[in-house]
C-alpha cells in the first residue's frame, strides 16, 4: 500500500468501555474518514485514548476532530501537533538526529518528532529495535494521566 | 461550563416504574409502540401512569409517528419496541429522524443480562445496529441508572442539533428494584457565546451585497426563528428561498419568498442562486439535492453559513463566514450588528427582485395552465382551499412530494412535514398520526404515492381505532413514479420493476371502516376534496393521475443549473 501524501494525527479521549470505542469506529466508517491506523490505550482512570492517523491534511482532519467532538462519549478530539511518538523495544537510543527527541525507559526507547523526521530517523538507525507502538502525544502504553510525556 | 444538578426525591421502585416516571418527568403524554417479550415489564407498569400509549401495527410506524409528533410539536417524540425484530423494525424510522435532526427517544426491550451474547431468542445487538443511525444510544445494565439514563436521553435528543437517542433496557433490569443511590437531573447547558467578529462580518456582507439571497433550512423551524428570518429579510430586502425541510419557515405568500431550489426546485430560483453575490444560508447543510455539483453551486456568491452543528462548517461548501450557533441566536446577533442599508443598495436589490420575478412569470403561467387540468397541481390547490390556512400537510417520498413542495402554498409556520434527508417511503401515514395526536383539532392531510402508501397502510387500523381526523390523498399513477421518471430520462425508458399494482384503495379504506373514494379524470376534484374535508374522521381519496406525469424542472444528480432539464426541453 502506498503511504498517503498527507498524514495528520487526531488525538481522541473517550469515556471508558467498549461502546465508546465501537461508536468511534462506527463514526470513522460512516463518515468515511481516511483512516491509516488507529491506536488505542487506556489511561490511569480507565478512559480510552485513541490516536487516529488520517491520510488527509490538517484542515480536513480538524473538521473530523470537530465531528468526533460532537459524539456524546468523546471528551476531547484534537489534531495532534506535527509530532508523533514511537515506542521501540530495545535497540538503544542510537545517534542523535535532527528534530528527534528521545529517551529511554528501561528496555523501551521513546522517540518523538515530526512524522517525516521520525520516519527518517527510523530508517537511518543501524541499531535495530522493533517498533511496538506508533502514536501521537496523548496515547501512552499503560501510562497514567500524568504519564511520562516525552519532553 | 457548569452543570447544575438537582436531587430528585428517591423511593424504591422497579426499573419499569422508573422508566415510566422518567417519561412523566419529561412531560411525555404520548408514546407509540408495540409490546413483546423483552419489554413486557414496562408494558405491565404502563397502565398505572397517565401516559397515552398508541398501539401501532408495525414498529417502523411507531418511530415515524414519534418523528411526526416531534416535528409538529417541537417536543421529543417517544417510541417503544421489544428486542430483536421489534428493535430492528425501528431502525428506518430512527435513521429518518437522524437525517432530518428530529428529537426522538426510542426505548427497546432487551433479553435479560444473563441471556445476552448467547444468541438468545429475539436477541439482537441493538446498540451496534443503532449506532450509525442515532445521535446516541445506551444499554442500561444497572437498574439504578435507568431513570437518569432516560432523562439523559431526552436531554441529548433535544440539545444542540437534535436527533434520535435509543435506550436499550434488558428485561431483568426492568424487573429489578432500583435500590440505593440518588437520582439526579442535569439541566441543559447554556449555549456557548457566538463569536462577535463573525456576526459583524456576516452583517457587513449582508449590508454590502447587491444580489443577496437568504437560504433558510430546517434549523430555522427547529429553533423557532421564523420571526428573526423575516426581520433579516425585511431589513435587507433580500429574497428568501428555503430547503425542502425549510419550507414553511416563512409564509409562502410573503413578498420576499421566491421558492425553493435544488434538483426539483423552480428553475427561476436555481438561476437566481447561480447569479447571487451573497448566500446567507441558515440552519441548513448544503445537501446534495440542493447543491448538485457543489463546485458549481452559487459560483458568484460569498457564503455566510449559520448552523448549530460545527461539523457542518465546510463539509460541502467552504463558507466565507461560518457561524456555529442556533439559528435564532445567530440571526439576532446578525440583526444587532446590521447597520442601515444605503438607499442605493435597496434600489439595486429591488431591481434584483424584479429580475427574479420576471423569470418566474412563465413558470407561473405554466402552473396556472396545469392547475386547470386534472392532475397534481389541481388536487393540491383543492386541498389547500378545502382544508384552509391551518392545514398541516404530511407528504411521503417521490414525485408527489416534489409537487406538494412546489405547488401547495404553505402559509402556516411549520406546516410542511416530510422525510427529507433519508427520503423514507412509507413515512407519511404514520407520521401524520403523530402530527394529529400532537396537534389535536388541527386539519391534517397526507399526500402519498401509491408505492409509499402501501409500505405502511396497515396504520389505517391505528388511525381508525383512535378516530384520528386524517385525510389521505393518494396520487396513484401505478408506478414508482420518481424512479420511473429517472428511467425515462436516463435509462431509455426501460421501466424495470417500476410499474406497481395495488388494491382498490376505496374498498381497502372501507375494509378498515374508513370512508374512501376513487377520483378519476373527468370527476370533480374540488367536490371530492370538499366531501373528504366534511367527513368526520379519516378519509382516503384515491386520485388516478396521469401515469407518466413528470416533475419539472430537474437537475440531474451531481450536475448544475446549466444541465437543468425543463419541461420544454423534455417535450
Amino acid at each position: 500500500m502506498t503511504p498517503p501524501e498527507e498524514e495528520t494525527v487526531l488525538e481522541v479521549r473517550l469515556a471508558a468501555g467498549v461502546y465508546p470505542i465501537s461508536r468511534l469506529i462506527t463514526t470513522i466508517t460512516g463518515k468515511r474518514m481516511p483512516l491509516e491506523s488507529l491506536t488505542l490505550a487506556r489511561d490511569g482512570e480507565g478512559r480510552t485514548h485513541a490516536a487516529l492517523s488520517l491520510g488527509c491534511g490538517e484542515e480536513a482532519a480538524r473538521r473530523y476532530a470537530v465531528l468526533l467532538s460532537g459524539l456524546e462519549d468523546v471528551e476531547e478530539a484534537t489534531v495532534a501537533g506535527e509530532t508523533v511518538e514511537v515506542v521501540m523495544a530495545s535497540g538503544g537510543i542510537g545517534p542523535a538526529a535532527e528534530g528527534i527527541t528521545h529517551t529511554s525507559c528501561g528496555e523501551l526507547v521513546l522517540a518523538c518528532g515530526t512524522p517525516q523526521s521520525v520516519e527518517s530517523w527510523l530508517k537511518d538507525r543501524k541499531s535495530g529495535g522493533e517498533v511496538v507502538l506508533r502514536v501521537g502525544p496523548l496515547v501512552r502504553p499503560g501510562g497514567g494521566r500524568d504519564g511520562s510525556r516525552i519532553p | 461550563m457548569e452543570n447544575t444538578a438537582h436531587q430528585i426525591e428517591y423511593r424504591p421502585r422497579t426499573g419499569s416504574e422508573a422508566m415510566c416516571e422518567a417519561l412523566l418527568d419529561e412531560g411525555v403524554e404520548h408514546l407509540f409502540g408495540y409490546p413483546g417479550g423483552a419489554i413486557m415489564p414496562f408494558y405491565d407498569a404502563l397502565p398505572e401512569y397517565p401516559l397515552r400509549h398508541v398501539l401501532v401495527r408495525h414498529e417502523q410506524a411507531a418511530a415515524h409517528a414519534a418523528d411526526g409528533y416531534a416535528r409538529a410539536t417541537g417536543r421529543v417524540g417517544v417510541c417503544v419496541a421489544t428486542s430483536g425484530p421489534g428493535a430492528t423494525n425501528l431502525v428506518t424510522g430512527l435513521a429518518t429522524a437522524q437525517m432530518d435532526s428530529v428529537p426522538v427517544v426510542a426505548i427497546t426491550g432487551q433479553v435479560g443480562r444473563g441471556a445476552m451474547g448467547k444468541d438468545s431468542f429475539q436477541e439482537t445487538n441493538v446498540m451496534g445496529m443503532a449506532m450509525p443511525f442515532t445521535k446516541h444510544c445506551f444499554l442500561v445494565e444497572e437498574p439504578e441508572e435507568l431513570y437518569e439514563t432516560i432523562r439523559r436521553a431526552f436531554a441529548i435528543a433535544r440539545s444542540g442539533r437534535p436527533g434520535p437517542v435509543l435506550v436499550d433496557v434488558p428485561k431483568d433490569v426492568q424487573l429489578a428494584t432500583c435500590g440505593g443511590g440518588n437520582w439526579y437531573r442535569r439541566l441543559r447547558e447554556a449555549p456557548p457565546p457566538i463569536a462577535e467578529p463573525a456576526l459583524e462580518a456576516a452583517a457587513l456582507l449582508l449590508r454590502n451585497a447587491r444580489r443577496p439571497i437568504i437560504l433558510a433550512g430546517h434549523g430555522v423551524i427547529l429553533s423557532g426563528a421564523e420571526r428573526e428570518l423575516m426581520l433579516i429579510a425585511e431589513r435587507t430586502g433580500a429574497p428568501v428561498v428555503t430547503t425542502l425541510l425549510g419550507i414553511s419557515a416563512i409564509p409562502e405568500d410573503h413578498p420576499l419568498y421566491i421558492g425553493w431550489p435544488g434538483m426539483h426546485g423552480a428553475a427561476s430560483v436555481n438561476r437566481a442562486i447561480d447569479r447571487a453575490d451573497l448566500l446567507f444560508a441558515v440552519g441548513m447543510r448544503f445537501d446534495d439535492r440542493i447543491t448538485g455539483d457543489p463546485k458549481r453551486f452559487a459560483p458568484n456568491a460569498k457564503v455566510v453559513h449559520v448552523d448549530i452543528d460545527p461539523s457542518e462548517m465546510g463539509k460541502v461548501i467552504r463558507p466565507t463566514v461560518g457561524i456555529t450557533a442556533d439559528a435564532k441566536l445567530a440571526m439576532r446577533g446578525v440583526l444587532s450588528h446590521l447597520r442601515e442599508i444605503p438607499d442605493e443598495r435597496f434600489r439595486e436589490r429591488a431591481r434584483w427582485r424584479e429580475e427574479i420575478e420576471e423569470s418566474q412569470r412563465p413558470e407561473r403561467a405554466r402552473e396556472e395552465e396545469a392547475s386547470e387540468k386534472f392532475g397534481p397541481i389541481r388536487i393540491l390547490r383543492a386541498i389547500k382551499r378545502a382544508a384552509g390556512e391551518e392545514v398541516r400537510l404530511v407528504t411521503d417520498v417521490g414525485q408527489h412530494q416534489m409537487w406538494a413542495a412546489r405547488f401547495f402554498e404553505f402559509t402556516r409556520h411549520n406546516s410542511h412535514i416530510t422525510s427529507g434527508g433519508l427520503g423514507t417511503m412509507g413515512f407519511a401515514l404514520p407520521a401524520a398520526m403523530g402530527v394529529a395526536l400532537g396537534c389535536p383539532g388541527e386539519p391534517v392531510w397526507v399526500v402519498a404515492g401509491d408505492g409509499g402508501f402501501q409500505m405502511n397502510l396497515q396504520e389505517l387500523a391505528t388511525i381508525r381505532d383512535l378516530g384520528l381526523d386524517i385525510k389521505v390523498a393518494i396520487m396513484n399513477n401505478g408506478y414508482l413514479g420518481m424512479v420511473r421518471q429517472w428511467q425515462e430520462f436516463f435509462h431509455d425508458r426501460r421501466y424495470s420493476e417500476t410499474p406497481i399494482t395495488g388494491p382498490d384503495y376505496e374498498h381497502l379504506a372501507r375494509a378498515y371502516g374508513i370512508a374512501g373514494r376513487t377520483v378519476r379524470e373527468g370527476d370533480d376534484v374540488e367536490e371530492a376534496v370538499r366531501w373528504a374535508q366534511e367527513q368526520e374522521g379519516c378519509v382516503v381519496l384515491d386520485f388516478h393521475i396521469d401515469p407518466e406525469a413528470n416533475v419539472y424542472p430537474m437537475i440531474p444528480a451531481g450536475m448544475s443549473v446549466a444541465e437543468m432539464i425543463e419541461e420544454d426541453d423534455a417535450s
